[in-house]
């Protein structure tokens, strides 16, 4: 366990006051994790008052099964995956992912790294919402998660090949979306 | 080189999403918060058993048997132990009642006793005392005949200084005359008499009041002197004169 401080507060100090219920403890790890976790949210929601929604859940979740966690790790990390799995939860139902025929297609012709540096952090956040849920959720958890495609697929409840597919699809729209935004905002420069 | 540049892509994003992060808006841990401190308890499902109630009935019931006979057993045992407590305490005080009459009847029988022991009993007693009153009187005159002959060889004139006692049963014994009634004189009623001393009584009260003093002769023609009690004053309230009220005024 990472020995992270925070108001004087050790990390394990922080877990055994939200353990006991304490009102204080909670709003400190709160105040500690929320900023990360709002992030996630955000990638994964479709729009900031789903993140809202989100960021909701996923800390009720924690302070609920916070005595669950057993030390092993990164509470962070644990934390984390309680976030993702929320995220996951939360639009499972909505949409039924299916596998794509085109799953070789590998990346957009016409994209550049480039024009990838050029963006900052909000707009590659804006670009990622504006993926479908399928391939949001695929590209979330294999790009930014580090999940493999086995472990995508039992998540999912879906095959490899469709967690491939929908990742490829994934990477294809969004480098497009960023050549183009790219382009935009060349012309926009020069006119 | 396709491969390198979705690797470098995804690294980037990557990158890109675990460093920055995003504060949440002013607010949520309200939010959170709110719906931490109404979170409701999540109900325990109810064991299947269905023997369950049936015994937990069984057991009621048996329980409040014994607790019922308990109580009934405890309140006959109580109830019957206050009766005989009662009884025995009435008896008791009875018994100590009639021990306490008892030993005032010993005590009045040995007064009795006593006084037995002093005085003859009564029907024999006023027969001892005329004896003995006659014993007495008979010594006394002996004695007063002893006296008188001493006084008269003494030469001093004899005088009586003591009363005989007067034997009341001989007296008795003697035959009662009624005093003679003569016919032609008409008999006082004795109720006309007491009704006339009223009158004289009264006459002498109103002589005194005629004379506007406090001194009363009484019929027996001693003064007595009566406090009279003063006159209540006649003060009456002042008069108030009501005007009528006009009406035009409300």
């Amino acid at each position: 366990m990472s020995a992270i401080t925070f108001q004087g507060q050790s990390e394990q100090h922080i877990i055994e006051g939200c353990i006991l219920g304490d009102r204080k403890f909670q709003s400190i790890l709160y105040n500690l994790l929320s900023p990360k976790m709002f992030a996630v949210c955000l990638r994964y929601a479709a729009d900031y008052n789903s993140a809202q929604d989100l960021l909701q859940e996923g800390f009720i979740k924690v302070f609920k099964n916070i005595e669950k966690f057993r030390g092993e790790g990164s509470f962070e990390g644990w934390v984390r995956r309680i976030f993702v799995n929320t995220a996951i939860e939360h639009y499972r139902k909505q949409v039924n992912l299916y596998a794509l025929h085109d799953s070789d297609v590998k990346s957009y012709e016409y994209y550049e790294q480039n024009a990838l540096e050029s963006l900052k952090h909000e707009d590659i956040l804006k670009l990622i919402q504006q993926l479908s849920y399928g391939y949001r959720t695929v590209f979330n958890l294999y790009v930014i998660e580090g999940y493999s495609h086995k472990e995508i697929g039992e998540k999912l409840g879906i095959s490899e090949g469709t967690s491939k597919s929908q990742l490829a699809r994934a990477r294809y729209l969004l480098q497009k979306m960023i050549t183009e935004n790219n382009e935009i905002a060349k012309h926009s420069n020069n006119s | 080189m396709d491969d390198k540049n979705i690797k470098d892509f995804d690294r980037y994003i990557e990158q890109s999403m675990n460093e920055n992060f995003v504060e949440p808006p002013f607010g949520m841990w309200n939010r959170i918060s709110a719906e931490l401190g109404h979170t409701p308890v999540e109900e325990v499902p109810p064991v299947a058993n269905p023997m369950l109630p049936k015994a937990i009935l069984v057991g009621f019931v048996a329980g409040a048997l014994v607790i019922g006979s308990l109580i009934t057993g405890w309140i006959v045992y109580n109830g019957h132990s206050v009766n005989s407590t009662t009884s025995e305490t009435s008896v008791y005080h009875y018994n100590g009642k009639q021990q306490n009459l008892t030993k005032s009847a010993e005590v009045a029988t040995e007064n009795i006793r006593e006084e037995v022991v002093v005085a003859p009993p009564a029907t024999i007693e006023p027969i001892n005392i005329s004896a003995k009153t006659v014993a007495v009187a008979t010594i006394k005159t002996l004695n007063s005949e002893k006296s008188l002959r001493n006084s008269i060889t003494s030469g001093d004139v004899p005088v009586p200084t003591q009363k005989l006692p007067i034997d009341k049963e001989s007296k008795v014994q003697e035959p009662y005359y009624f005093p003679p009634v003569d016919i032609d004189v008409p008999a006082t009623d004795s109720h006309s008499q007491i009704a006339s001393d009223n009158e004289l009584d009264n006459q002498d009260l109103e002589e005194s009041k005629d004379n506007d003093s406090k001194k009363l002769i009484s019929s027996s023609g001693e003064q007595r002197i009566k406090f009279r009690k003063k006159r209540k004053s006649s003060w009456n309230y002042p008069h108030i004169i009501r005007t009528k009220k006009n009406r035009n005024h409300y």
